[in-house]
């Protein structure tokens, strides 16, 4: 087990994971002293019908008072400022966040700003600016993926001046998270399979990169393993309730890891490539998995080969020599996008070529390649990868996981 | 269909390593703390053991005030304590140690936010603690495994509340020197049971498996070469650098049992648990160590008798070689004959006074047929038959035998 000198651990949600685990809201929230909700998603989520369900499962025990559906992709201040007007003049006193990382986001500024009575959020902020604790807030994921319903973090955009303001606390953690089927029931196979493979990088990263400590690898373990024994069965059939259960455990598990040891290249080139080219996270993140294990691989070959036992099995652990285990697992990560990608009708992508945009253009050409590599440089993942990278070694990576060549380990620095 | 809804929470920041304290006046400042009051034994005081402590603090900008609470604190330990925590403008709370000393802290943390009245309340009516001052606790080699429980105790009333467990735990190792006591070998135990019988589910609480896996690993593999360290040599110059070295093992170990604590709530609604309660009147046993008695009992026969898949238990023990290299259907006895392995090690380092079978503990054969009724009552899905074969089996240490048991299998249970 592996001891670093010294490591903090902290996940203070509680979660409340299971069929009909929505139900359970109202007497959570009862328990919190708070009886007014106020319910914030976006019209996707909504038009899905999932805030239909929730409101279903409140509306015995604690009917929502207010219904928010109008957050934006990317989470802005205004956005938090109008929301927060419309809990006050409701009379609120608890948020419940449907959807995904930007609903959370808002809710958490929402949150921020009824709890402090701010005029402006903006003034809190940074790191540390809270302190103490804020309104209730339920999370309740709709992907099973992001994790973003145990992290302490909020992401919200300025476009006064063009900034994403980042606020950090730990009075921004919800104070529940409801992982239940029914909320990723409707998601399509291919969006199945790479919110999971977004949610297994959380974990494999967590498990590999530079601030990795024994309590994150430990869920690390147990979210690769859940995802491992059932994604592709929920792909294949995605009505399959115990499936789906067990990967938005794995997604809550693995957000429980990366918080608390952070990540490494995949997501410093992941966040480049969404950002060049608007490539899903999810996507970008299956696809450069195997090639930042490999890339990495002369440096935490050790923990790498470790993970082919949750991964592959014990059959295939067994059946491998020690020193080949790190590239076994690379290999099987290969073997299991190749599997998704025949499981989706060729939806799941293999590598960046094959990635297209809504009208089928690649959304990703080659001539994108060295801006993406650059753009990776100023993220701040970079620094937990544990092998040092600079432009010529993204540029490379990016190269292989678009063309979809395995990486050629003769050009990685091993010094 | 059964909704299967679980839940769990460990809300304590752990900060764990080299000079862990030093980050303790930073966090309780993100609390808004900036007088904290430590709470710590007299023992520890007068040794000197709160140097490190002072030396974090230093040029911090938060200063501490300290107060040695006795062995068996009461509620008029608590309430003299808050009186000097009102009187000296104090905010927040740091439990120095383990046992007595963290449930003093926490009662304080109760008595600071809603007066020694509420707290008073709270004891006499079992009540849940809602709300308490910033409580931090550095945990030392006197361990219970409970500190990090949302719970407190003082005599025999007990409060709990998730507010109970700390909002700080900061292990660090030069608070863990010293030789280990008889006292950490039954928390150590505690902690195994509390982490195994999770695995007594059909399905065990995925939340809580990783809490859970750390714990027994960490058990089982660092609390015998704790016990058995020899103390580092005293230099003229270790009271400024510390004895020994690094001490990660240290760390790691009693890392993984303050998150034990976090399981307990869980490990409480176990069989293993719910019978180590009824039992532990009569014995005079601690719940603990009785617990980890029952233990491989109840998960034997769950596997052998109820049919009941264990093998994933073997994954909290071992390492991944052993776990390969075991078949599955041996691999519930492997990680069995482990525990069983690790117990009967202790009872040497207990000098033959901890307890391997129920008889050991001091219970009469016929006291423990006359709690089979109090037993099987208390635990849900389980037969009086059942109970009472199990008890019989821990009692004697025999293991329980498939082909002479009043129920078979699991489907005739259910």
């Amino acid at each position: 087990m592996y001891n670093p000198g010294y490591y903090e651990f902290f996940c203070g949600v509680k979660t409340v994971a299971g069929h009909e685990a929505l139900e359970r809201i109202p007497a959570l929230l009862e328990g919190l002293g708070a009886s007014k909700p106020m319910i914030v998603t976006d019209k996707g989520v909504a038009a899905a019908g999932l805030v239909s369900i929730v409101e279903e499962a409140l509306a015995s025990g604690m009917p929502a008072v207010a219904v928010e559906d109008d957050v934006p992709v990317d989470s802005d201040v205004g956005t938090v400022h109008r929301i927060a007007s419309v809990y006050r003049e409701a009379g609120c006193d608890a948020l419940i966040a449907v959807g995904g990382g930007s609903v959370m986001d808002t809710a958490k500024g929402v949150n921020i700003v009824v709890s402090e009575e701010a005029e402006s959020l903006l003034d809190f902020s940074g790191a540390g600016v809270l302190k103490r604790p804020l309104k209730p807030l339920v999370a309740v994921p709709t992907t099973a993926g992001t994790g973003s319903e145990v992290t302490l973090v909020a992401v919200i955009n300025d476009p006064s001046v063009n900034r994403k303001l980042l606020f950090s606390s730990h009075f921004l953690l919800p104070d529940i998270a409801v992982l239940d089927p029914r909320m990723t029931l409707t998601l399509p196979p291919h969006l199945t399979a790479a919110t999971a493979m977004d949610a297994m990088t959380h974990a494999v990263e967590a498990y590999t990169c530079l601030s990795k400590n024994p309590i994150s690898d430990a869920f690390a373990v147990e979210a690769i393993s859940l995802i491992s024994r059932n994604l592709m069965d929920v792909v294949k059939r995605p009505e399959d309730q115990e499936g789906r259960l067990a990967l938005a455990t794995a997604a809550n598990l693995a957000g429980i890891a990366f918080s608390n040891s952070m990540v490494g290249m995949v997501h410093t080139l992941g966040h480049s490539v969404g950002g060049v080219c608007h490539v899903a996270h999810g996507t970008c993140m299956s696809i450069l998995l195997p090639y930042g294990l490999e890339y990495n691989m002369h440096k935490n070959g050790r923990w790498t080969g470790e993970l082919l036992y949750p991964i592959a099995g014990e059959a295939v652990y067994a059946a491998t020599a020690p020193d080949k285990r790190a590239e076994k697992t690379v290999a099987c990560i290969r073997e299991f996008n190749q599997a998704l990608y025949e499981a989706t009708d060729g939806r799941h992508s293999r590598f960046f070529k094959e990635v297209t945009d809504r009208n089928g253009n690649p959304a990703v050409t080659r001539e994108h390649l060295p801006a993406i590599a650059r753009t990776a440089l100023g993220d701040g993942s970079i620094f937990y990868n544990p092998e040092e990278v600079d432009y010529d070694d993204a540029l490379m990576v990016m190269e292989a996981s678009w063309a979809g060549d395995p990486l050629d380990l003769s050009r990685v620095k091993t010094a | 269909m059964d909704t299967g809804v679980r839940d769990f929470i460990f809300p304590s920041k752990i900060g764990a390593g080299s000079r862990a304290l030093e980050h303790l006046p930073f966090d309780l400042g993100g609390f808004g703390a900036q007088r904290p009051m430590v709470v710590c034994t007299e023992a520890l005081d007068s040794k000197g053991g709160l140097k490190p402590l002072e030396s974090a603090f230093k040029g911090s900008g938060l200063t501490y005030g300290v107060y040695a609470v006795e062995d068996m604190p009461t509620l008029e330990t608590v309430r003299e304590v808050w009186g000097h925590y009102n009187e000296g403008g104090f905010d927040a709370v740091i439990a120095v140690g383990g046992g007595a000393v963290t449930d003093v802290g926490k009662c304080l943390a109760v008595a600071a936010q809603g007066g020694p009245e509420a707290l008073r309340e709270l004891l006499a009516g079992g009540g849940t603690a809602s709300a308490t001052a910033p409580f931090a606790w550095v945990p030392t080699l006197e361990l219970t495994g409970r500190e990090a429980a949302p719970e407190a105790a003082l005599g025999n009333q007990v409060i709990r509340g998730t507010s109970l467990c700390p909002n700080l735990i900061a292990v660090d190792p030069r608070m863990l020197q010293g030789q280990a006591g008889a006292g950490l070998v039954e928390a150590g135990l505690g902690a195994l049971a509390a982490a195994l019988c999770l695995y007594e589910p059909v399905e065990a609480n995925p939340l809580a498996l990783p809490y859970a896996r750390l714990t027994a690993r960490q058990v089982v593999a660092g609390l015998i070469p704790l016990l058995t360290r020899a103390e580092a040599p005293r230099g003229r110059l270790s009271r400024l650098f510390g004895t020994g070295g690094p001490r990660e093992e240290e760390v790691a170990f009693v890392t993984a049992m303050a998150v034990s604590g976090g399981l307990l709530p869980e490990a409480r609604k176990s069989l293993t648990f719910v019978l180590a309660d009824v039992l532990s009147p009569a014995a005079g046993t601690s719940r603990e160590v009785l617990a980890a008695v029952l233990l491989p009992t109840v998960l034997e026969y769950i596997s052998r008798v109820r049919g009941q898949d264990l093998s994933g238990l073997l994954s909290a023990l071992a390492d991944l070689d052993l776990l390969c290299a075991t078949p599955v259907n041996q691999r519930a006895e492997a990680a069995l004959a482990m525990v069983r392995e690790t117990i009967n090690r202790l009872w040497i380092f207990s000098e033959a006074r901890l307890p391997r079978s129920l008889a050991e503990a001091g219970l009469e054969k016929e006291t423990l047929q006359g709690l089979c009724e109090q037993a099987a009552a208390m635990a849900e899905g389980w037969q009086r038959q059942e109970v009472e074969s199990l008890l019989l089996s821990a009692w004697d240490g025999t293991r329980p035998d498939p082909n002479n048991q009043p129920i078979r299998a699991t489907q005739e249970v259910s």
